[in-house]
């Protein structure tokens, strides 16, 4: 059900890793991605999901912060959105704090900002079945209390509480907390706490205005969004200029916030519990000076072996299957224009792709699974010494990792990275990390490279791992030359919570490759479908001439002349005509080259598997009768898809994401000039 | 070694209970002074109490929000291969940050306790 104009709209507020996405996902049913690295869901993510009496409610997942001080670009995004809730620039009815009820005092510096917006706030406490195990007990009822607020025990990975909250947001939108009963609590009452943790001298006087503290906590850019003193009929505005111009310091403001969490968690802890040290034993080994990166490299290796060893058994199922097919059609349907459209260019277009479907979900498993339990995180620190020598921050990690897969979402993950120019060089660099899109491209290219042999899985996958360590390479000392030529600046610094560790959500992960895999599908389904279709279509006509052989027909034809005319920019590098057609349909997604290759030679004879292409492509004689595709040429290829920019979906998302179409398009230059330029040099140097 | 410092008499002197080499010369300096430096200098496991924080610092900002104020307990947990980043525990989470700056940060040696011996 649509939510209506009227629906409640709820905003998801939380500290990164507080479950926040999997409460999303169990409330709404729209299922997105559940991580421990804090900061994934960098996506602006709204559902809706329905209230016991069958209305509907919109709901709105924010990105995870820590407080009203936003520190980098998605954190920018949720306070903005929570201030322009609060002063009714956007609707908004309720905020649900969701907080990590066995990482308390972090969730409760969050909520003393959000208790100053004196808006209707229902507190959930996640995480209690952790909680439960570490023998951490909270009062329920003195929370709700004190606060003045709904506050409901929840675990949302097991579904615990998840029907207590449906019912809450189901009811009357609770009465917004009031800040005089609320900043009580820091008054002093008799007996310090254990560890004083402020100086008297050093805190705020006790019962100020809301407003003026709120002011103070905001970041000078989201001030100007609160609506000035004057204004009538907001529940927020700005305190008076004199308020404004008040002394205080950010750090007085920070002891004041905690000496209140402090004393809540005193309140409402019966006991304290002791957390587990499973993390910390981990840590030390995933950081230990030898075996730390003997874990990483043997994952990093697995990760890369499993993906080609693994991976075949699905593709030759997914290969035969597309051959019976072809052969199935060929045996109903008489010769003629639509048999060769069947055949020649919808199951061999489409069919030469979704054979990479095993490979990309598994690279899409093994980063998902990085990622929830924790070790992605490590991960980037073992890295940051390493990166920060070449002007990356170890952050810049995940999205390069996530680049493996698909630039798009790498590029998106850079949204938490805080310095704007580390985040515009991680940006820079990502497209060259080679992503799945690239997999059919060097895995035909290896192929045709290394002829079957007794070695040649060996030999094939240590081509692959070259080609993988060349364009990584180069990402690395580009982002080094970025930053001392076009990025020039101080570098930056470097802070990270390391989430514990915890067990995979399974059923999320799932989720998350069916996802994954569902859009890769029906990307083959509707974008290489259509291109393979017009692809054929190029290839097939004009018909003009009756009796011509098939290479002079696809010499002829719309595709041909277009190959041709590019022929002489590309001659150079040691291609034909037929491998310029594939090229500029590259640009559309690097993938279609094994399409387009399979349809252009489908022309001259049947190839619905990599193996018909490898045969195809190897009997491909120049005018003269030389070999086109020698092993120079197959390089020389594997280096031009290594470093062009042949993605339209990455320039699009570049610029969305620098708001600008000046570094897209310098990208797309740059990497393109520098593929030509590279495989120039090879060929001319060690060609003909 | 630990065991030496346990039976001799000085622990029964309240303010001198961080027994490591490198604290006994403070020791001799001062017998009241507690050893303070930079969070960076901290052996493995050892607590301390922040001091200051250099206003300057570049993550000031974040560091608050994590919690780390003067008058806060803070333990070095873990330290990456290669020596930096290093991991700090701090209210019951952990996080991590570069040796440079975890440098700028002040904190004074709590004396160890009786587990930790």
């Amino acid at each position: 059900m649509e939510p209506t104009a009227t629906a409640k709209r709820i905003l998801l507020v939380g500290v990164p890793n507080s479950g926040k996405t999997t409460l999303f996902n169990s409330l709404t049913g729209l299922r997105q991605k559940v991580a421990n690295y804090p900061g994934v869901t960098v996506e602006r993510k709204t559902g809706s999901c329905l209230t016991i009496h069958g209305d509907s409610i919109e709901i709105e997942d924010l990105p995870g912060l820590y407080s009203l001080h936003p520190q980098s670009p998605d954190e920018r995004i949720s306070v903005q959105t929570i201030l322009e809730g609060a002063c009714g620039k956007n609707r908004t009815d309720l905020l649900l704090v969701v907080a990590d009820a066995c990482n308390l005092e972090r969730s409760f510096s969050l909520l003393y900002g959000l208790l100053l917006l004196e808006i209707p706030l229902i507190l959930v406490l996640n995480m209690m079945d952790e909680a439960d195990t570490h023998h951490l007990h909270l009062d329920i009822e003195k929370l709700h209390h004190r606060l003045g607020i709904p506050v409901i025990p929840a675990a949302a990975a097991t579904g615990r509480g998840v029907r207590e909250i449906r019912i809450a947001l189901s009811s009357r939108i609770p009465t917004p907390p009031r800040w005089d009963e609320v900043s009580k609590l820091s008054l002093p009452q008799g007996e310090e706490s254990e560890q004083p943790h402020c100086e008297s001298d050093r805190c705020l006087p006790p019962l100020l205005s809301p407003r003026l503290l709120l002011w103070h906590h905001l970041s000078p850019s989201e001030r100007s969004i609160l609506p000035p003193a004057s204004t009538t009929g907001s529940s927020i505005v700005a305190p008076s200029l004199e308020a404004q111009q008040l002394p205080i310091s950010p750090e007085s403001l920070a002891l004041t916030r905690f000496r209140w969490v402090q004393a809540l968690i005193q309140e409402s802890t019966k006991s304290r519990g002791s957390l587990s040290l499973t993390t910390e034993k981990i840590d030390q080994w995933v950081t230990h000076p030898v075996w730390g990166w003997v874990f990483f490299f043997g994952l990093m290796i697995g990760m890369f072996y499993s993906l080609f060893s693994l991976a075949s058994y699905p593709m030759d199922w997914i290969e035969a299957g597309f051959a019976f097919l072809s052969s199935g059609v060929e045996s109903l349907l008489p010769e003629g224009n639509l048999r060769a459209l069947i055949t020649n260019g919808i199951i061999a277009g489409v069919g030469g792709i979704l054979v990479f479907l095993p490979q990309i979900l598994i690279l899409f498993l093994f980063i998902c699974l990085l990622e929830d339990t924790g070790y992605l995180a490590r991960a980037a620190i073992l890295m940051d010494r390493i990166l920060h020598r070449f002007g990356l921050p170890g952050k810049a990690f995940i999205p390069l990792l996530s680049s493996y897969a698909c630039a798009i979402p790498g590029i998106m993950a850079t949204r938490t990275i805080e310095d704007s120019k580390d985040r515009l060089n991680t940006i820079l660099v990502a497209p060259w990390m080679s992503c799945s899109a690239r997999l059919p491209v060097y895995t035909l290219l290896v192929a045709l490279l290394i002829p079957e042999g007794p070695w040649s899985s060996l030999t094939r996958a240590g081509a692959m791992i070259f080609l993988y360590a060349l364009g990584t390479g180069m990402a690395i000392l580009f982002a080094w030359l970025f930053r001392k030529t076009i990025l020039k600046g101080k570098s930056t610094s470097f802070i990270m919570e390391l989430p514990p560790y915890r067990m995979p959500a399974w059923r999320s992960v799932l989720q998350e490759i069916f996802h994954r895999g569902k859009l890769f599908v029906t990307n083959a389904g509707t974008v290489i479908l259509a291109l393979s279709i017009l692809i054929w279509f190029l290839t097939s006509y004009p018909q003009n001439v009756p009796h011509a052989t098939p290479t002079e027909q696809l010499k002829s034809s719309y595709a041909g002349q277009l190959g041709s005319w590019i022929e002489p920019s590309i001659k150079p590098l040691g291609y034909d005509w037929k491998i310029g057609v594939s090229l500029l349909s590259s640009f559309a997604a690097r993938e279609v080259f094994v399409s387009t290759m399979a349809i252009i030679y489908g022309v001259e004879g049947e190839t619905e598997n990599l193996e018909g292409i490898r045969q195809a492509l190897l009997q491909e004689k120049w005018e003269n009768g030389a070999m086109i595709f020698t092993p120079l040429v197959c390089l020389s290829l594997m280096i031009f898809y290594v470093f062009a920019m042949q993605c339209m979906s990455t320039i699009a998302v570049v610029k969305r994401e620098t708001n600008s179409w000046r570094w897209p398009l310098f990208q797309l230059f740059f990497m393109t000039a520098f593929a030509y330029l590279l495989c120039l040099i090879i060929y001319q140097i060690w060609g003909p | 070694m630990k065991r030496f410092f346990r039976n001799s008499t000085l622990i029964k002197h309240k303010t001198t209970s961080v027994f490591t080499l490198a604290n006994l010369s403070q020791y001799h300096q001062h017998p009241l002074a507690l050893k303070t430096g930079p969070l960076d200098e901290l052996p493995m496991q050892q607590e301390a109490k922040i001091l200051e924080l250099d206003p300057a610092h570049p993550l000031l900002q974040r560091l608050y929000d994590f919690g780390l104020l003067p008058g806060t307990t803070v333990k070095l947990v873990g330290k990456a291969p290669l020596g930096s980043p290093l991991i700090i525990s701090v209210r019951g989470g952990r996080f991590s940050i570069r040796k440079q700056e975890a440098r700028q940060i002040q904190v004074e040696w709590l004396p160890l306790t009786h587990s930790q011996l």
